[in-house]
């Protein structure tokens, strides 16, 4: 197929049902369509991501796009340079096609929290396509993109993976270049792919990963090819029963199908190593606290004086700051704002921000220790298949907890991938969380590879 | 640790924060504030006194790039966003006098 009979096939696809699912807030049908011809006139075809299409997040710079990160903060804002995953990208000869919506700054867990708009799951419209990349992932399930970038700091790639039936990457903190990219909590913050198979999430990952020197958290690390296998002897994974069988409030059906996969990998050859992560209980707490405080730091550069918007007529310059963050950020950004500004406030950041990063030492060495006895780590991605629409927007911190099995891995700063393993007994799918030593993406797309293919075998 | 979190309190988070929050709002972020407290108060189970915080997950720290100029944004492209500008600066309301 050529680049342009592909990006024909894709905005065909955005206009026949975008309307619905509302993943993009900005499709770039020209420049895909001008890209697309150059490649198919001039590129010999050789390179890695030749004229297939991506959809890039919109808290991610495309030079010349607007950028929003789903905040009306930053409606009419078009950056100057592209981030360096979008330069990458490019080198690559993939084409881009557009920006994909966002729960806000990339706060919340179901693209419902999006400035503008609410995306919809493709699979099932009345459901949520999951968060914070939900547009990313629902722009691949509905055939609009061959793969998408996400951003995740608590579970934002891996979440929506597996609510939209797909593979995504969460790289091990500083794997992959965050310049460009809108920051939410700098340490937990990694960009990342999802496709529909391993093996196309393995292909863009080797596009976005080394070191970039523009960006000061970039790891030096030399990154690992992946070595495709077909079977797993010897492999041990490590099962935490505060992950399965310990799990509060996990989905029965979700416990099978993960016992399921587990069963498939033992087939394969895998040990099974019953494991204990036992501060799992403690990662949503420490978590919020240590991503709000640094939210709060970040998202101190919106004043309205350089970028974004700006309150009409402020007497002064503390009322143009106040006024216009009050009018253009959403009420679970403020809300973030003022837990963060909390946390670390005079009085209250020993017994907040310091004690949650001291947990958060304890949730690394749980990690630590279970690396002595296992390989890699296999539990649910989310304790409960996508919701319905409206479900969870009442109450946030319903919402928070939807995060328990991903914020683990975020606070180690371990790479992490979701898989789907098929579907329950209403057709919505089934994620399966694949945990990594630190820079062993490697491993974990090999035998999330394996894994999937053990339940569609068609994947490859 | 247990707080409670009464109206004024959120006055004051919210002024370091700058965000201007109308007296109608304040109660209901007090409440929300002081459940997302309540909830992280989990924390308290775990004897942390001799934990070092982990602060950046992989402690490699920052990296530098040789100290070489690069090519930056041009004045027009640092004031292409700016909501508004004039002679070339971002303008902002009078500040003093």
């Amino acid at each position: 197929m050529t680049a342009t009979a592909h990006v024909e096939a894709c905005l065909a696809q955005i206009a026949a049902r975008d309307g619905e699912v509302a993943a993009f807030l900005h499709v770039d049908a020209a420049g895909a369509r001008q890209r697309a011809a150059w490649l198919d006139a001039r590129a010999d075809g050789s390179a890695p991501l030749h004229g297939l299409t991506i959809a890039v997040k919109d808290n991610i710079a495309v030079a010349g796009q607007p950028l929003t990160a789903g905040s009306r903060m930053l409606a009419g804002y078009v950056p100057a340079r592209d981030a360096t995953v979008v330069t990458r990208l490019l080198a690559a000869g993939a084409v881009l096609i557009g920006k994909t919506n966002l729960d806000e700054f990339g706060m919340g867990s179901s693209t419902e929290l999006s400035g503008f708009a609410p995306t919809r799951n493709p699979l099932d419209l009345a459901r949520v396509p999951g968060g914070s990349s939900g547009g990313s992932a629902a722009a691949i399930a509905a055939d609009m993109a061959w793969a998408a970038l996400g951003t995740d700091t608590g579970g934002s790639i891996r979440q929506p993976a597996a609510f939209c039936g797909l593979a995504g990457l969460k790289p091990t903190y500083g794997r992959v270049s965050r310049s460009g990219v809108v920051a939410y909590a700098s340490s937990l913050d990694q960009v990342g792919p999802l496709a529909k198979t391993v093996r196309d999430v393995a292909r863009v990952y080797a596009v976005l990963a080394g070191h970039d020197a523009l960006d000061a958290t970039s790891a030096v690390q030399p990154v690992q090819p992946v070595q495709w296998r077909d079977d797993l002897a010897g492999l041990r994974v490590g099962v935490a029963r505060e992950h399965l069988d310990d799990a509060v409030g996990l989905d029965s059906q979700i416990q099978a199908r993960i016992h399921a996969a587990l069963d498939a990998l033992r087939a394969r050859g895998a040990v099974l190593v019953p494991i204990s992560l036992p501060h799992t209980r403690h990662g949503i707490a420490a978590y919020y606290l240590v991503a709000t405080a640094e939210a709060s730091a970040n998202l101190s550069r919106y004043d309205g004086l350089r970028y974004g918007a700006r309150a009409p007529n402020p007497a002064t310059l503390d009322a143009l700051y106040t006024h216009s963050r009050a009018a253009s950020l959403g009420r679970e950004v403020q809300r973030r704002i003022l837990l963060g500004t909390f946390a670390l406030s005079a009085g209250f950041q020993d017994a907040f921000y310091q004690k949650a990063c001291r947990v958060r030492r304890k949730i690394a060495e749980d990690f630590q220790t279970a690396w002595r006895s296992c390989d890699v780590l296999l539990g649910p991605t989310s304790p409960v298949p996508p919701w319905l629409l409206g479900q969870m927007t009442a109450d946030p911190l319903a919402m928070y907890l939807m995060d328990a099995f991903t914020v683990g891995p975020s606070l180690a700063g371990l790479p992490a991938l979701s898989v789907p393993v098929g579907v329950d007994a209403q057709q919505l799918p089934i994620g399966a969380q694949l945990v990594g030593q630190p820079f062993q993406e490697a491993m974990i797309l090999a035998v999330g590879d394996v894994l999937q293919r053990a339940f569609a075998p068609e994947a490859t | 640790m247990a707080v409670h979190v009464d109206v004024e309190a959120v006055r004051q988070v919210a002024k370091l924060a700058k965000l201007s929050v109308a007296d109608g709002e304040l109660p209901d972020l007090a409440r929300d504030l002081e459940r997302v407290l309540a909830l992280v108060a989990v924390l308290d189970e775990i004897d942390v006194t001799d934990v070092a915080p982990l602060v950046h997950p992989h402690e490699q720290g920052l990296m530098t790039r040789p100290d070489v100029p690069q090519p930056g944004l041009s004045q027009a492209e640092a004031l292409a966003n700016a909501p508004a500008q004039l002679d070339g600066c971002f303008l902002t309301p009078r500040v003093i006098g």
